[in-house]
């Protein structure tokens, strides 16, 4: 069970990575830095 | 004061949910910036809605949120630093643009002037990104300079069709506002600030 939903987050956090990686900036005033990994 | 850092929230979820499901680092980093984006959106959604809520300026705050949300996408504009500093000033944008929207009467020939200028601005200023998430190409850079301009042009045309005043208000007081964050206003109110600083000195 435990597993179902860290792999629920996972999958949202990869959905929302991926729609949040394109656009000039997410709606705010703050911007989440890039990770290292992905620059 | 110190505030739980929602960065550091992100990422020691991300470093659980990689270890439990065995992810490599490119893919913890992934969640990382999406765990981030999620928490925080989360976290806006409820102050964002009830903070409004209390001041009676619900509808317009939102409608504020809304056209900045759409403005900001393809144009950005200036960010700050931690996200505990972004969700208390744009709080006080969304409560201060529906106040103002409630009581404001601007004129149409105000209106004409500042929408051609906010047209000019967005035309010459257009997409300024992150330092945190550059754009890495001159394609990727005109496309959104196309998109930024077709979303202000729509946001004008849906302003100037809105016959209530407190929503009309809300949408052009949100474009100015983001519009103004495409100038970089606020390097040369520092470097003011730091003029008056070592004029002080200089007195001293």
């Amino acid at each position: 069970m435990k597993k179902h939903i860290w792999g629920f987050i996972a999958t949202l956090s990869l959905f929302v990575f991926s729609i949040g990686i394109h656009p000039t900036c997410l709606s705010s005033f703050y911007q989440p830095e890039l990770p290292e990994e992905l620059k | 004061m110190n505030l739980i850092s929602l960065h550091s929230i992100a990422i020691d979820l991300s470093n659980v949910i990689a270890r439990e499901l065995k992810y490599d680092n490119f893919k913890k980093a992934k969640i990382s910036y999406g765990l981030e984006v999620v928490i925080g959106a989360i976290i806006k959604l409820i102050v964002f809605t009830t903070i409004p809520f209390w001041f009676g300026v619900l509808k317009q705050s939102l409608i504020a949120m809304l056209t900045i949300a759409f403005m900001r996408y393809a144009s950005g504009g200036i960010h700050l630093k931690t996200f505990n500093k972004c969700l208390i000033v744009s709080t006080a944008v969304f409560v201060s643009i529906g106040m103002l929207a409630k009581v404001l009467v601007i004129s149409d020939y105000l209106y004409y002037i500042l929408n051609v200028a906010s047209f000019l601005i967005v035309v010459l200023r257009a997409p300024v990104d992150p330092p945190e998430k550059p754009i890495k190409t001159k394609q990727q850079r005109y496309v959104r300079k196309i998109i930024s301009v077709i979303v202000l042009l729509l946001l004008i045309y849906i302003s100037s069709n809105t016959i209530e005043n407190d929503i009309k208000n809300s949408i052009i007081l949100a474009i100015y506002i983001q519009v103004l964050t495409l100038t970089g206003w606020e390097k040369t109110i520092y470097k003011y600030i730091t003029q008056l600083k070592l004029n002080a000195k200089e007195v001293n």
